[in-house]
């Protein structure tokens, strides 16, 4: 086989680029008010009238009894761990768009209104965080805050 | 085939411009309780409510590809059987017909929803061209639109009149339904004076852009049907057909898919003569041209005689086979929910329930959903009161 006909069964890839903003406008509607109270430095829930069960990110319905949930519950800024993971490989970050690596371990927090919900953890030695520790939101300033999930800048561990 | 399938609720959202205070979630969970509300069903385990949901919409107009994923839970995707339609709502009435043909379930709730306001539509429909050729020229579902308006209207010698007449139809009907986004007393001169969009199709002759709305509907076996309502609506027959996506693959100017589509649901229903056989038709035109095309498609009139069709008065309210008493798409719909939306007037009609837009005595309609650049998926239902 010549050095041509072997280039030829080479197989060939094509990559496009599409160099433009796709810009989104979600209607938060019902959602505002979690937005809102983030900006505030507040958390709330929504919460089942049947079950009772607190949840974020806020829903229209429960999921387990197909309920409006129109009640709205202040979460606390402290709550307990559940779990947590860190991430070894580059991902992204939302308020730049770009890829980069997390020194802060991922979280889920069950917190004192008895919702749950993800963020960062401030301590970032994994082998430091245990199932149940007390945990308390820190905030980003008040004019850096969007009413997004990462307003909460990270939850720093609270000695008990 | 095990018994029929019954259409025992619908439900629709008013169709407006942008529901700007309104999360997708709202317009879903509005139509879903309002659909169990109409029938009494709740989700329960035991037989004895809503066994599955299927739900039609395009990710890409939510947000991230995958956006039902945190969304089904408002139709009661949660825990039970879902099923997804990442096509034209009509789909999801076919698909949800098939589930309880099957005997596989007994009731199937169906919502579409979509907010175009929220992003760009003709990115969307740019993105849905192939990546290496198609969109490489910059086609969109628009331009597509204009190259099949072109063929068709020089082939067959459909006048700017004729198409203008359609619009003018549509926001005329609009004027009788509630939910409608365009209703107005457009002349055929207003039409064709409008700038030109795509040649030759005029922005009076383009569904507009964008709308935002959702739909749903509840599917019940025969037995089921009759326990739920006193009025239900039978589906007799559906028949779907995919064409090929590259445009040259086909002509234009004629509308195989659809025909085929179309044949398909009228066996199914022992249906020859359509024209006769239908008191109304809601069809998806998104584009003034269609609704000629489509009703030759259909098989109201031969190939390339959509225009007289419009000329003989025969298909506005009052004629013998009115086409889009609720004023279809060109009074604005949102692509996605179109299909399930024309199903649902159908219902609305042959119910009695339709107010204003009544048409007298209607027992037998055909609803068609269409999806894809030049109406590259068809899909026609015929139901029955």
């Amino acid at each position: 086989m010549t050095a041509e006909q072997k280039k030829e069964e080479q197989p060939e890839f094509i990559q496009f680029r599409y160099p433009r903003e796709v810009p989104y406008e979600h209607a938060l509607g019902y959602q505002s008010k979690f937005a809102n109270a983030l900006k505030q430095g507040r958390i709330i829930a929504t919460k089942c009238p049947v079950c009772g069960r607190c949840t974020i990110p806020p829903r229209i319905v429960c999921p387990f009894h197909h309920v409006k949930q129109t009640e709205w519950v202040d979460q606390g800024q402290r709550g307990r761990l559940i779990s947590a993971f860190k991430i070894n490989f580059p991902m992204f970050n939302s308020r730049t768009g770009e890829l980069q690596n997390w020194e802060n371990p991922i979280i889920a927090v069950e917190l004192e209104g008895g919702a749950r919900m993800d963020g960062w953890c401030a301590e970032t030695d994994p082998s430091k965080l245990k199932t149940g520790m007390l945990l308390e939101a820190v905030w980003r300033p008040e004019e850096e805050r969007q009413g997004r999930a990462d307003d909460i800048l990270h939850w720093k561990p609270v000695e008990e | 085939m095990a018994g029929r399938v019954g259409v025992v609720a619908v439900a629709q959202t008013k169709f407006e411009e942008k529901k700007a205070t309104e999360h997708t979630a709202e317009l879903m969970y509005n139509v879903t309780r309002e659909v169990m509300g109409q029938t009494g069903l709740e989700f329960k385990e035991d037989g004895t409510g809503i066994d599955a949901t299927l739900a039609a919409s395009y990710d890409l107009f939510s947000g991230p590809a995958g956006a039902y994923m945190f969304l089904g839970y408002v139709v009661g995707a949660y825990r039970r059987e879902d099923e997804r339609v990442l096509e034209d709502g009509s789909l999801a009435v076919y698909y949800g017909a098939m589930q309880i043909l099957s005997g596989h379930v007994d009731t199937v709730l169906l919502v579409s929803y979509n907010k175009e306001s929220s992003v760009g539509k003709n990115l969307i429909e740019w993105v849905g061209m192939d990546q290496i050729y198609q969109r490489r020229i910059g086609l969109d579902f628009v331009s597509a639109a204009g190259l099949q308006a072109m063929r068709y209207t020089t082939k067959y010698g459909i006048t700017p009149e004729q198409c203008a007449k359609v619009v003018v139809k549509s926001h005329r009907n609009a004027a009788n339904n509630p939910y409608a986004m365009c209703c107005d007393n457009i002349t055929v001169e207003d039409v064709l004076r409008s700038t030109m969009l795509c040649d030759p199709i005029r922005v009076q002759e383009a569904k507009p852009t964008p709308v935002d709305g959702a739909c749903a509907i509840i599917l019940a076996s025969e037995e089921k049907a009759r326990k739920i309502t006193d009025k239900p609506v039978w589906i007799t027959g559906f028949g779907s057909c995919y064409d090929h996506h590259e445009l040259g693959y086909r002509d234009l100017a004629d509308c195989e898919a659809l025909t085929t589509a179309a044949q398909r649901a009228y066996k199914m229903a022992g249906i020859t003569n359509p024209l006769k056989t239908f008191d109304l038709a809601e069809i998806s035109e998104q584009y003034a041209y269609q609704e000629l095309l489509w009703s030759e498609g259909l098989g109201f009139c031969g190939k390339g005689e959509g225009g007289k069709l419009i000329d003989s008065g025969k298909t506005q309210m009052g004629g013998d086979l009115p086409i889009n008493p609720s004023g279809g798409m060109l009074s604005g719909l949102p692509v996605c929910v179109a299909g399930m939306q024309r199903v649902a007037e159908c219902v609305v009609q042959l119910r009695g329930e339709a107010g204003d837009r009544q048409v007298p005595g209607a027992k037998k309609a055909v609803a068609h959903g269409v999806d894809g650049p030049a109406g590259q998926l068809q899909c026609v239902i015929t139901l029955e009161n």
